[in-house]
């Protein structure tokens, strides 16, 4: 196994592709031989991620559209397939959070989150699955928060959102896994909020990169329907050592 | 980030390195660039030793018995005279010995925690001073039978729980240092004697099914694991790639315990744990 070119050959659909995570994780894809197609909403964001990552592999596209819109997604994951040839990479690293609990976060507020959060994953996983069954291979990275296994108040949307991906990650492991499309999710503490800090230090979005391209080589075959937290060990410690 | 070279400059310490899985994890450590030393109660591991030392200079064996302190001591002593700093280690040994829990002897359940957990609790505290200095970190491996379990398996369970719990406390401890501590739980994976008779018995189903081989270990859709998933995942926890993983329980399984329903069902042949308590004997010897 070449470990410096762990993707090669492979095809990887990145949503959010222009946002922190998402970038970082199509720019590692690429350097490690796949080809990347990262969709986002963000156009201006998609050109200078696209320019960036076409210094290091020709094969790497992007497209722009409305993630919380399903015939959008469709419309890109489309794009994407026609433009890579096939998908057999997945990564969701699409997302927002409004900071709130039940109380003060608006209707609007929680819809929006769980479309751009939890649908999105959904409809993007619905739109590719197809394609990674075809191919007998499949691997999915979902990038979700770890709220789903911790909680912190005033976190009441993006919690119910990670929550839900996290258990539906499971689920398409165990109805897909017959085509050998794996699923596994990385769970990665949310940017400026405050109370709780990383044991570690805080993780950069090169740690949560490295981590999806774990998830999506052959360096972890046997692990399917898992959750890596990529937290610097925050869930671990419940309170002072007196 | 050197992706073919994950542990270049790295002092590795392995137990029970020389065969089997224990064997795939040193052998990839060795290849990305670490200097392993590896131990083992068997003298054969000498072989293994020399085999690392062609791939990465500076390797070696070191005979110990994990089940007995003063080996233990005098292998963290043998090691740190050998070596001036020691970044990862990686805990592979174990053993199981099934018996029922009314019949399990005081004797066998200690044996079973000593070599499972109090092997690495006193390896963690005799390297802790050299694992702050390098900021290294800790992989210890457990078993999916830390969570859902079958019978029979009452101090090889307990042991390993505890194992888990113990590198979630090392993690909260060892964070202020810089010192990692990760688990992995392999579910069944093929090595040695089962891969052996695998291969023996593999156009023979019945006699596999009686061995307690049910041609895949994972989930049933999928394939079955084998030493090198294992050694992937220790070698991505050992390395950089997994700077921010910490107290982390990763379950390398290919599926077995989510769908825990079906896994809880699986029947054990009645000679399995015969079969396989005679492996385990003929490599631990009480």
């Amino acid at each position: 196994m070449d470990y410096q070119r762990l993707l090669a050959g492979r095809s990887a659909i990145v949503t959010g592709g222009a946002g922190s995570i998402g970038r970082a994780v199509a720019m590692l894809y690429a350097s490690h031989g796949a080809n990347v197609a990262i969709l986002d909403e963000d156009e201006p964001g998609i050109k200078t991620t696209l320019r960036d990552l076409l210094e290091i592999n020709q094969g790497c596209f992007g497209f722009a559209g409305n993630l919380r819109d399903p015939e959008s997604i469709v419309r890109l994951c489309n794009d994407a397939i026609d433009a890579l040839g096939t998908a057999d990479i997945l990564v969701n690293a699409a997302g927002t959070y409004i900071e709130g609990d039940a109380e003060t976060l608006t209707e609007d507020d929680f819809i929006f989150m769980i479309d751009k959060n939890l649908n999105s994953t959904i409809r993007f996983t619905k739109a590719i699955i197809p394609h990674m069954c075809d191919n007998r291979r499949g691997d999915i990275v979902n990038i979700t928060s770890d709220l789903a296994t911790a909680s912190l108040a005033g976190t009441a949307g993006i919690a119910a959102c990670a929550g839900a991906i996290a258990a539906f990650t499971r689920n398409v492991t165990m109805d897909y896994i017959r085509y050998h499309v794996r699923a596994n999710c990385i769970s990665f503490p949310l940017d400026g909020i405050k109370g709780r800090e990383p044991l570690t230090g805080t993780p950069s979005t090169v740690d949560v990169a490295n981590a999806a391209l774990w998830y999506a080589c052959k360096m972890s075959r046997f692990i399917i329907g898992d959750m890596l937290p990529v937290n610097g060990g925050m869930d671990y410690f419940v309170g002072s050592e007196g | 980030m050197k992706y073919n070279r994950l542990l270049e400059g790295k002092v590795a310490v392995i137990t029970s390195g020389a065969h089997g899985m224990g064997k795939h994890v040193s052998v990839a450590y060795a290849r990305h660039g670490a200097v392993c030393i590896i131990n083992g109660r068997n003298p054969s591991g000498v072989e293994t030793g020399e085999m690392l030392n062609e791939i990465s200079p500076g390797s070696c064996f070191i005979r110990c018995d994990m089940s007995k302190r003063e080996d233990v001591e005098s292998f963290i002593r043998q090691v740190l005279e050998r070596t001036d700093r020691v970044d990862n280690v990686t805990n592979v040994v174990g053993i199981n010995q099934s018996d029922l829990t009314d019949q399990v002897v005081d004797e066998r359940f200690e044996y079973t925690q000593q070599v499972n957990l109090y092997g690495i609790i006193r390896l963690a505290r005799g390297f802790w001073p050299a694992l702050q200095e390098t900021r290294g970190n800790v992989v210890l491996i457990s078993t999916i039978h830390s969570g859902p379990t079958y019978g029979k398996n009452s101090a090889y369970a307990s042991s390993k729980s505890a194992t888990n719990a113990f590198a979630r406390a090392l993690a909260v401890e060892g964070a202020q240092y810089g010192i990692r501590g990760n688990v992995v739980c392999p579910g069944g994976i093929y090595s040695g004697f089962m891969r052996e008779m695998y291969f023996k018995f593999k156009d023979d189903p019945e006699k596999l099914l009686q061995l307690g081989i049910r041609g895949q270990f994972g989930h049933p859709d999928y394939g079955s694991g084998s030493s090198n998933d294992i050694a992937n995942a220790c070698l991505f926890l050992a390395s950089d790639m997994a700077k921010h993983v910490t107290g982390a329980t990763i379950m390398s399984d290919g599926g077995a315990t989510f769908q825990s329903h079906e896994f809880r069902d699986i029947r054990i042949p009645p000679d399995y744990m015969e079969l396989w308590g005679k492996f385990m004997q003929d490599r631990y010897e009480l």
